[in-house]
């Protein structure tokens, strides 16, 4: 499944004559990116098994360079989630796209945990592996407080 | 810095090289390099894939293993007592020179033939007063006496 997602252009050459320009499938969460969340607040536990998966409506991210039809998000960052016929903050804390930091590692999902407006968790434990670098920054450290597990 | 063992082929992980993913059970996966990773996705069993650590390891390739391996079990003597003849009477008995056991081997022979020669004279008069008083003659068995106790003899268990 991996091998398919990640064709080069080089690759499918041999497929056209016509030559066109492809980028490499990017990771990146941007609007209705589905996502996985790993809280255990009820409307997690909820929204995890509803007819439509959590999906990313808006990316709040700073200084960011690219249009806003293409606002990208990634590990720490705030998104505005869809879940369950709601809006709702939540925090990136696992993604797909490989980030070439010494000891961020690769989650297999996109992960993702609820907060409410001030930036405090909504639920009481997170049930998959954090980043260790959450512990590092203040603006994480409320995720970092309740999670079980650093990678 | 701490250097980490590839999940997948067994081999050190300096820093600068190699991959860390979480799956989705939450088990943290580190491999070497996207040979490893992708080996691991298609659910190859590395002790199957014989470049490996985990390969060379199961079928003791290598000469480390093989010296190891040659460690065997060795079984103890040990000297004990029998029931009914303790351990110095053993000694004893192994001990013996062999002229001692000849000389009393012929000590018992002549016992034996002694008390034989004794018997015949009796049972000779014997016979001669039965003769005599007109009584009939028995016939008489002969008892083998196992006269020598202390005589060596090997195999038997006492």
């Amino acid at each position: 499944m991996n091998i398919f997602g990640k064709l080069l252009p080089t690759t499918i050459d041999f497929i056209t004559h016509r030559s066109f320009s492809m980028t490499i499938p990017l990771y990146d969460l941007q609007k209705v990116s589905r996502v996985h969340v790993v809280d255990n607040s009820k409307l997690a536990l909820d929204g995890n098994v509803y007819k439509r998966m959590p999906r990313i409506i808006h990316c709040y991210k700073k200084n960011n360079n690219l249009t806003r039809t293409r606002l990208t998000a990634g590990l720490g960052d705030k998104v505005l989630l869809a879940i369950k016929g709601q809006m709702k903050k939540a925090i990136i804390v696992g993604c797909r796209q490989r980030i070439r930091k010494p000891n961020v590692p690769q989650f297999d999902k996109n992960n993702v945990v609820l907060i409410d407006d001030d930036g405090n968790p909504i639920g009481t434990r997170i049930l998959a592996p954090i980043p260790a670098f959450f512990r590092t920054r203040g603006d994480l450290a409320k995720i970092a407080a309740i999670a079980t597990t650093f990678v | 810095m701490k250097l980490e063992v590839c999940n997948y082929s067994g081999f050190k992980i300096y820093p600068g090289h190699g991959k860390r993913v979480v799956k989705i059970d939450g088990k943290v996966h580190i491999y070497l390099n996207r040979k490893c990773q992708r080996a691991a996705d298609m659910r190859r069993n590395p002790r199957r894939v014989t470049w490996t650590l985990y390969y060379r390891r199961k079928h003791r390739k290598g000469a480390a293993e093989q010296q190891t391996k040659t460690r065997t079990r060795r079984n103890v003597k040990f000297q004990r007592a029998i029931a009914g003849v303790t351990w110095n009477e053993i000694l004893a008995k192994r001990n013996q020179q062999p002229e001692f056991r000849k000389a009393q081997r012929q000590d018992a022979i002549n016992a034996a033939k002694q008390a034989k020669k004794v018997k015949t004279q009796q049972k000779k008069v014997a016979q001669a007063a039965n003769v005599k008083a007109g009584k009939p003659v028995k016939k008489q068995e002969k008892i083998q006496k196992n006269v020598p106790k202390t005589g060596p003899k090997k195999g038997t268990q006492r």
